[in-house]
């Protein structure tokens, strides 16, 4: 803040010494000091009334008002002694509009066009050489001075002399008031541009838009202060000049409204009013009334608008102490402090020969927004780096609890498995041939048991251990091994039956899901079935066979047949806890079994098992 | 006598069960075609009966005090002799059958097989044949799967040999379903083990050199 101030006091102090006591003093001997002057409308001297002559001092700043002409001849009478031989010239560093000058009626040259539209030269100075064998012992000297606004007219002072000293002075005095400001305007242009792409880029961020219109506006009408021939009617020009320096405070106030956040929408909406209000008496085109209109009414109220928006952003800064508002006031307040100075200008309230400051407000301006945009750029870079590497730590952190957790997850898994297929062995081995261990070693006891038996028995329990292991194996779900496995595993029985066996077992597609405890329960139904056709059918044939069924709702079930062709009824066992036990375990591999027995026909088993399974 | 002594099948047995290697040695003893060449309860002293005389076909236990069965079958596999190599096992487990398989045996018996089974076992091993179950030959179709990169391939009728073995048809279906004999299905059985042999043979070296072995 206080940086802030000691800047923009340094800059006050820096823009004022520039204006008004830069340029250096010219020696007081090549000023011309008298003229006479004449307001005729004549464009030869030749032809001048030399009636009606005024005599006034050079500088000559009323008299135009005072003759309400708009073209003047001052004649000035000097003598010359002892001149070196070189190079003259006059020089005119200040003048209303546009001058031509005759040096003992030898014509030296003008600043451009004497006519309607007649050139500007403001801010221009004219210097015109001329060789000194044109001087005589006492020479007259007319300047003819146009402008098309009598008021405004005036003959600043008047030189002659060496031309390398006034030269010089001439180009200082260009380079102060003519290049300085085409430079800030060019900066203004440039940053417009620039900020345009960045809203184009942002364009959520409507502040970078409204600068931009601001910075354009003022780039336009930074033009009246150079340009010397205009491209379209004088009046024209004189509305469209003001209009845009007025919509581009407008511009800075929503750019103001934008970049601070917190605004009245209802406060926004009178001020569009009030300078859309304001802007229709330029309609009236009429060059006395646009300069009139311009200078005393338009400027003064596009100068409140200024205030508004000094007092915004004070009382929003005042609330909430945000340091970015400080260089925006700054700008807000040089723009306020330069546009016065030149309001007061506009207004002969100063003295008509200084000059204009508001292009010092407008290179403050762009500094100032450049220097808050990057602070606000970089900022925004910052914070997005910052909560990258928050995101990345947090995804990092996030990536190892995750990863943990699985770990977790999979080592719970694994004991789950591993604890769920140690109890199912457990079973298995409780159910198969534990139980049958059990019951040889009662048939031991007993002492009436057969050696065959015994032996018989051993053989059933080993191969029923057998298939648990079987079971085990990676490839037993597949479901033709199995039944392989189940055909070798019963080799023994099938060897000793009197029926003959038929193997029609062909490829299936794997079950999902189909784990060990499933292959044992599909094992132990075939086995059950076919120990049953061995035992108890009394038939000739049996017939294995495989098949792939789609039903109707398009489920694919993969079929094992068990088929004899004996006497077709199920043994009392079987339709009590044999056939409870296989329906079972039909159950638990999630499929079905149809048992058909039919007399004399034989008995159809039939396991029905979907080879799409859900965990 | 001297001719059927010429003719008949020498066994040599290694099986560190007293038990089973007792009954073992009677079954081969008492048939008339079979001779007991030695009888061996550890790997040590197997190796060194096999530094002297080499026998038609060796019956090995897996799990032996001092060693591992797998060691003598490849000790007998590359000694060249045209041995034929029984596993005895209890279980008839892939997993212990298709490791012998790759070290060179070509069959195996179960402990508890009847006496009859256990001598027509050998005599088929011993004429060139080749026991295999439709859990191993499932097995084999996966090592044998056509996208493996492997040394030795198989032939079309030899994968339509396994495929059957694989669904449970025994060696005489096949033969009549394929218009073999039943000679040229175990011989292909025979190629397919010499061919899985070969190939972990190449595997262990090929394991061997990426360790930096060889």
């Amino acid at each position: 803040m206080r940086a802030w101030l000691a800047f923009f006091f340094i800059y006050l102090i820096g823009a004022i010494y520039f204006s008004y006591f830069w340029l250096p003093e010219l020696p007081e001997q090549l000023r011309l000091s008298e003229a006479h002057v004449i307001a005729s409308p004549v464009t030869d001297p030749e032809a001048l009334p030399l009636l009606d002559k005024k005599t006034v001092t050079l500088p000559d700043w009323d008299t135009p008002g005072q003759l309400n002409a708009t073209s003047l001849w001052y004649l000035v009478s000097f003598s010359t002694n002892n001149v070196a031989n070189q190079k003259h010239a006059v020089y005119l560093p200040r003048l209303s509009q546009n001058a031509e000058i005759y040096l003992n009626k030898q014509w030296l040259g003008n600043g451009g066009s004497m006519r309607q539209p007649v050139t500007r030269n403001r801010n221009h100075n004219l210097i015109f050489n001329f060789d000194s064998s044109l001087l005589q012992q006492v020479n007259t000297l007319a300047i003819h001075l146009v402008g098309e606004v009598p008021q405004k007219n005036y003959l600043g002072d008047v030189y002659i002399g060496p031309e390398q000293l006034l030269k010089n002075h001439a180009s200082l005095n260009k380079h102060l008031h003519i290049d300085l400001v085409m430079v800030i305007t060019l900066c203004l242009l440039f940053s417009s541009i620039f900020i345009s792409i960045l809203w184009l880029l942002r364009q959520s961020d409507t502040y970078y838009l409204w600068y931009a219109i601001f910075s354009l506006l003022w780039v336009f009408h930074d033009y009246n202060h150079f340009l010397r021939n205009l491209p379209i009617p004088t009046v024209l020009w004189e509305t469209l000049s003001p209009i845009a320096f007025g919509y581009s405070m407008l511009s800075v106030i929503l750019f103001i409204h934008r970049y601070e956040g917190r605004f009245s929408v209802k406060a926004e909406r009178s001020l569009l009013t009030y300078v859309g209000t304001l802007t229709l008496p330029f309609l009236w085109q009429d060059l006395d009334w646009i300069m009139f209109y311009a200078y005393f009414i338009w400027s003064p109220a596009i100068a409140l608008m200024g205030i508004y928006a000094l007092y915004f952003l004070y009382d929003h800064y005042a609330r909430t102490k945000q340091d970015r508002l400080v260089p925006i006031f700054m700008g807000g307040f040089a723009i306020i402090v330069f546009g016065s100075h030149d309001l007061l200008l506009a207004l002969e309230v100063l003295p008509k020969q200084s000059p204009y400051m508001i292009h010092f407000a407008a290179l403050l301006v762009v500094v100032v927004i450049a220097t808050t945009l990057i602070t606000r750029f970089v900022q925004s870079m910052n914070v997005v780096e910052h909560y990258n590497r928050q995101l990345q730590a947090e995804v990092h952190r996030n990536t190892s609890d995750m990863e943990y957790s699985y770990r977790q997850v999979q080592k719970l898994m694994r004991k789950y498995t591993v604890a769920e297929e140690r109890q199912r062995i457990m079973r298995d081995i409780h159910d198969g041939i534990g139980g049958q261990l059990v019951a040889i070693l009662a048939n031991l006891d007993s002492g009436k048991v057969a050696q065959t038996q015994l032996k018989a028995d051993i053989k059933y329990a080993l191969q029923d251990l057998r298939m648990v292991i079987d079971s085990l194996d990676e490839e037993s779900d597949d479901l033709p091994t199995l039944l392989g496995m189940l055909r070798m595993r019963l080799s023994d029985q099938f060897a000793n039956a009197k029926l003959k066996l038929h193997w029609r077992v062909e490829e299936l597609p794997r079950i999902d899901n189909f784990g060990p405890a499933k292959v044992l329960n599909t094992m132990r139904i075939i086995q059950e079935a076919i120990t049953n056709a061995i035992k108890h059918s009394d038939a000739d044939n049996l017939t294995i066979s495989t098949e792939l069924i789609s039903k109707q709702d398009g489920t694919q079930y993969a079929c094992i047949i068990v088929n004899d062709d004996g006497c077709g009824t199920l043994p009392t066992k079987v339709t009590g806890r044999g056939l409870l036990n296989m329906q079972k375990r039909a159950d638990l591999i999630g499929g079905e079994l149809f048992i058909d027995a039919t007399i004399n026909a034989g008995v159809s088993v039939r396991l029905e098992i979907p080879v799409s399974q859900h965990l | 006598m001297s001719e059927e002594e010429k003719t008949s099948i020498s066994v040599m047995l290694v099986e560190d069960d007293d038990l089973i290697r007792a009954r073992l040695s009677g079954v081969v003893e008492d048939n008339d075609q079979l001779s007991l060449l030695a009888s061996c309860a550890t790997v040590s002293s197997a190796k060194s009966v096999l530094n002297q005389s080499v026998p038609d076909v060796l019956l090995v236990d897996l799990d032996l005090p001092d060693g591992n069965g797998l060691e003598l079958i490849q000790l007998v596999n590359q000694s060249g002799h045209d041995t034929a190599i029984m596993v005895i096992s209890v279980f008839g487990d892939e997993n212990h059958i298709l490791k012998a398989i790759a070290a060179g045996a070509s069959g195996y018996l179960l402990k508890d097989d009847e006496s009859i089974q256990i001598e027509t076992a050998i005599i088929d091993l011993a004429a060139g044949g080749a026991p295999i179950s439709p859990s191993i030959a499932r097995h084999l179709m996966k090592h044998f799967r056509p996208e493996e990169q492997l040394l030795e391939k198989l032939t079309k009728r030899e994968q339509q040999v396994l495929q059957k073995v694989a669904k449970g048809y025994t060696s005489q279906e096949i033969a009549e379903m394929e218009g073999l004999s039943y000679h040229t299905v175990a011989t292909h059985v025979k190629n397919i083990y010499r061919k899985l042999s070969v190939n972990s043979r190449a595997e262990a070296v090929f394991e061997a050199l990426k360790m930096n072995l060889i």
